[in-house]
């Protein structure tokens, strides 16, 4: 993660369950509304597909089942965050499907704190971290991990 | 007639252990200096002693090695030969040697030959060796009469003696050394050019010589140079072979063994015969601490005494109150009988637990030596103050403390006290001082070990700790968590983990083995000013403090030595991670909830989070905070060992029986936290309603 | 090994005694050579003869070597004798201090 020099860096966040999440905002391409998810066969559980995004077939993430939270329902108001992260030297486009998007915020890296140790308890090798925000506490997900690992 | 004689082994290794312990402790003395007839005639019985029982018992290695050394110690204790330092040297080796040996027999192994050769032999060679000179050639003849000039004033006595300028230089050579072109014998050369030079050499490293690398030097040498040229100079003989040998130049200071004067008389100082009013001298070669008379008592008839004690303190407990819900006055005059009873029990229990407590003297007797050992080994100049050694601590966090102390201690000469000239350099004594302290301290014992050494280089433990990932980037610790870091497990800024401080045992280990005891480990340290490790330990290990915490229908019991807060908890201040760890955020750190009634599969009052209480516990360095119902008093809990009832079962220490005759379960709380890392994923869903 | 030789000298008297023979450079670079030679003598039956005379070339390494010899003379009870020593010999064997371990006590064994 690349730190601006005065000590912050913008995220964006969104609720998924009563949790408020964070992605560096430099690596999200756009939001979206629903739109048709075409299933592919033997994928994870938590890919609901993949959707046409200007002509090209993006996957799309469903973060609740990524995450073994109850499932959400996908309607008019679902949320799809496009996050294009750079790997091995090309780039990978997934859309995040969460329950609403909240707002950008500047991070003060100074509360910035490592997980501490959780054992099998949860998955934490997508997350970077917690940090503070306006008062709340963000959990900040490693973008490039979240795109990389989840489809294969 | 055979008669058995395996059932007197025991006694003759125990006895033969502490005798050499006494022999070593009379060398020290002897080679601090402390020249005095009593003393050589104590080491002298112990090795007759030993050799006389290893004889009778049959074990013909010992027996032959100790013959040797009661040679060579007849011959000093009669004045035939003088004490040197080189003399106290071997000496203090044949110690070592001998409880290898010793050990080696005990466990039915045949003793490794080499081990004893090499020493064997040099003894043999200053046996046999004419008196008076032995190993250290001098550059002229020493002062006449039967009693030799010792070695730093001989030569030319007079004018030497009251100047004593030059140096004192140890060189060991690396294995590769020779190979590159640097020569010992060059350099001795060029030594001895600038003055007058004493050598003795060390030569217990040579193997035979079918294994000898001929490439390979395994001699060492010390020496003094009495010169007046300074130390760069001296410093330059030896600039090719920096880095590949161990080298050591300090200045020499006027002996204060041998009086300054040439006079014959001053000779004695090292050699025999200066009668002193015998203290106590019969006991030294047995090594107890010298009061009246002792018996040993195996250990499991204590541990026995204490757990009869242990039911009766529960009995009592149980009289008291039941004979609280009674009425009348005969119920008073009983529950006052009772009050006695209780305060009775308490005497009797402290008694029997202070049995098993032992002055932690046995551990400190060892920094002596190990001190005087790396100090020379590392050409550090060190000083060790010890106080305290009379604290006592129950025997088994005795056995269990040494290990993690030695390891400080090396530590400290390892990588907290610097280099003379260094030293120097800063403006410090270039004598280091390593000092332990042991006392007595609310209901604790405190051991501390402290150095005035460099202290810690936090910036350079914060770097390592980024490196390894250990720390964010950004993220700021106080000055304590950055000095504890170190505890972290596989962290070593050292770049080369030195034999010295033992390879794979890392500041985790000595951590972890506190915590294993009861007992809390805490780092001080100011940069260039020195460093202090605290240890904290319980008095015993049978009784604890601790907190009683209701989770539904069960009690649990928690070391109150582990309790780091209990708090009350917000909704704001709960994250969910992902779903499946909760994490509360005290201040500025996060700290997973466990919550116990789940951990434990049972059933609690309340599962919404701020309904319940918050107990943040530490262990090794990590911190959880247990979801209880309620709190309740706290107590002195005697541990009755689970493992005779149930399987061991992780993260319980115990339990024990509360007055009312409920079983309260004794949390062990580093067992709790491997408990609750090593739950399978759970789903979220069942949590989500709250 | 010595004990091996000594049975079979019993019908060999005519075996020459082991005599070890230090050259003019007795140094690191003629170690290996040295150290053999010392093997094979000592393979020889008793009493050990070592000649030093001809040393005029000599460093730590090969008093090392002579050090080793008569070390493990004495541990296994073997005699020697010295023919001779070069001054060049004598005074390294005085500056490293060796001098005490190389005067063969003669039949050195553990009483």
């Amino acid at each position: 993660m690349n730190q601006p020099a005065d000590g912050s860096q913008q995220f964006l966040t969104f609720k998924l369950a009563d949790e408020e999440y964070g992605v560096g905002i430099l690596m999200v391409q756009e939001i979206r509304g629903w739109s048709a998810v075409t299933a592919i066969p033997h994928a994870p559980p938590w890919i609901l597909g993949v959707m046409d995004l200007r002509g090209v077939a993006v996957p799309v993430i469903d973060l609740r089942r990524r995450f073994d939270l109850a499932p959400g329902s996908f309607g008019p108001s679902t949320v799809v965050i496009v996050i294009r992260v750079p790997n091995d030297g090309q780039e990978r486009t997934v859309g995040l499907v969460v329950d609403a998007v909240s707002e950008v915020y500047d991070i003060d890296f100074a509360t910035f704190r490592r997980l501490p140790e959780l054992g099998s308890a949860a998955s934490t090798d997508i997350v970077h971290g917690l940090a503070q925000a306006d008062g709340k506490t963000l959990i900040l997900l490693d973008a490039a991990r979240l795109a990389v690992g989840s489809l294969h | 007639m055979t008669l058995d004689l395996t059932q007197f082994h025991q006694t003759f290794f125990e006895e033969s252990f502490e005798a050499l312990g006494s022999m070593e402790a009379a060398l020290l003395k002897l080679s601090a200096g402390e020249a005095d007839a009593e003393l050589i005639n104590t080491i002298f019985r112990v090795a007759h002693s030993i050799k006389g029982g290893s004889a009778t018992f049959g074990f013909a290695d010992v027996a032959a090695f100790t013959h040797t050394l009661e040679t060579l110690l007849d011959q000093l204790r009669s004045g035939q030969r003088a004490v040197q330092s080189g003399t106290v040297d071997v000496l203090l080796r044949s110690v070592d040697v001998l409880r290898e040996m010793l050990a080696a027999t005990q466990r039915k192994q045949p003793a490794d030959p080499a081990l004893a050769a090499g020493l064997h032999a040099e003894l043999q060679v200053i046996v046999k060796s004419p008196a008076n000179t032995a190993a250290p050639t001098t550059a002229s003849a020493p002062a006449s009469s039967p009693a030799p000039a010792p070695v730093p004033a001989s030569a030319t006595p007079e004018p030497d003696a009251t100047r004593a300028r030059g140096w004192r230089i140890r060189l060991a050579p690396g294995p590769q050394m020779m190979e590159h072109g640097n020569d010992p014998l060059r350099m001795m050369r060029e030594l001895a050019g600038l003055g007058t030079l004493v050598t003795r050499v060390d030569a217990g490293k040579v193997p035979t010589l079918a294994e000898l690398d001929p490439e390979v030097c395994v001699l060492s040498w010390e020496m003094e140079l009495r010169t007046e040229a300074d130390q760069a100079t001296i410093e330059q003989i030896f600039d090719w072979a920096i880095g590949e040998c161990t080298l050591s130049i300090e200045p020499l200071s006027p002996v204060p063994v041998t009086a300054p004067a040439p006079s014959a008389a001053a000779a004695p100082a090292m050699a025999a015969t200066k009668p002193k009013p015998a203290a106590g001298a019969p006991d030294a070669a047995r090594g107890t601490s010298g009061e009246g008379g002792s018996i040993r008592v195996s250990i499991e008839k204590i541990d026995e005494l204490l757990n009869s004690v242990g039911e009766l303190v529960i009995t009592q407990s149980v009289c008291s109150q039941l004979a609280a819900s009674l009425e009348g006055r005969p119920a008073n005059d009983l529950r006052n009988a009772l009050v006695q009873f209780e305060r009775h029990m308490r005497e009797l229990q402290e008694n029997v637990m202070r049995v098993r407590m032992l002055p932690i003297a046995s551990i400190f007797n060892r920094f002596p030596r190990m001190i005087r050992d790396l100090g020379q080994r590392l050409g550090k100049k060190l000083e060790l103050k010890m106080s305290g050694d009379q604290t006592e601590l129950d025997k088994t966090v005795l056995e269990k403390i040494g290990d993690p102390l030695v390891h400080l201690v090396r530590n400290s000469v390892d990588h907290g006290i610097e280099m003379p000239d260094k030293r120097r350099a800063a403006g410090k004594d270039e004598q280091g001082t390593i000092s332990l302290h042991a006392y007595h301290k609310g209901g604790n014992v405190i051991v501390e070990v402290s150095d005035d050494g460099a202290g810690l280089n936090r910036d350079r433990i914060l770097a390592k700790a980024r490196e390894r990932g250990l720390v964010g980037p950004d993220e700021e610790l106080s000055e304590d968590k950055i000095n504890n870091l170190i505890f972290a497990p596989g962290f070593s800024t050292a770049e080369v983990v030195s034999d010295v401080s033992g390879r794979g045992v890392g500041m985790d280990v000595v951590r972890r083995n506190i915590n294993e005891i009861g007992g809390h480990v805490q780092l001080y340290s100011t940069p260039g000013k020195g460093s202090t490790v605290r240890i904290r330990l319980p008095l015993t290990l049978a009784i604890l403090d601790g907190q009683l915490a209701r989770v539904g229908k069960e009690i649990y019991i928690v070391p109150i030595v582990s309790i780091v807060e209990t708090i009350q908890i917000k909704r704001d201040q709960i994250s969910s991670l992902a779903g499946k760890a909760e994490l509360f955020r005290l201040r500025d750190e996060y700290i997973p909830i466990v919550r116990l009634y789940e951990l434990f599969g049972s059933h609690a009052d309340n599962t919404d989070l701020v309904n319940g209480l918050l107990m943040i516990v530490e262990a090794d360095g990590k911190r959880v905070g247990l979801f209880v119902d309620e709190l309740m008093s706290q107590q002195q809990v005697v541990i009755k060992s689970l493992e005779t009832n149930f399987r061991a079962v992780t993260a319980l220490a115990g339990a024990t029986m509360l007055g009312d005759g409920h079983v309260a379960l004794i949390l062990d709380i580093p067992g709790v936290i491997v408990r609750y890392l090593d739950q399978p994923a759970r789903t979220g869903s069942s949590r989500e309603a709250a | 090994m010595a004990e091996g030789t000594e049975t079979s000298a019993e019908n060999a008297p005519s075996q020459p005694r082991g005599r070890v023979v230090l050259g003019g450079s007795c140094t690191i670079h003629e170690g290996a050579a040295i150290k053999a030679h010392m093997i094979e003598q000592l393979a020889r039956p008793g009493p050990y003869e070592i000649d030093g005379s001809a040393v005029s070339r000599v460093d730590a390494a090969g008093v090392q070597l002579i050090v080793a010899f008569a070390l493990d003379c004495l541990e296994r009870g073997l005699e020697y004798v010295w023919i001779g020593r070069s001054p060049t010999l004598e005074q390294a064997i005085e500056l490293l201090s060796v001098g005490a371990l190389l005067d063969s006590p003669g039949a050195g064994m553990a009483p």
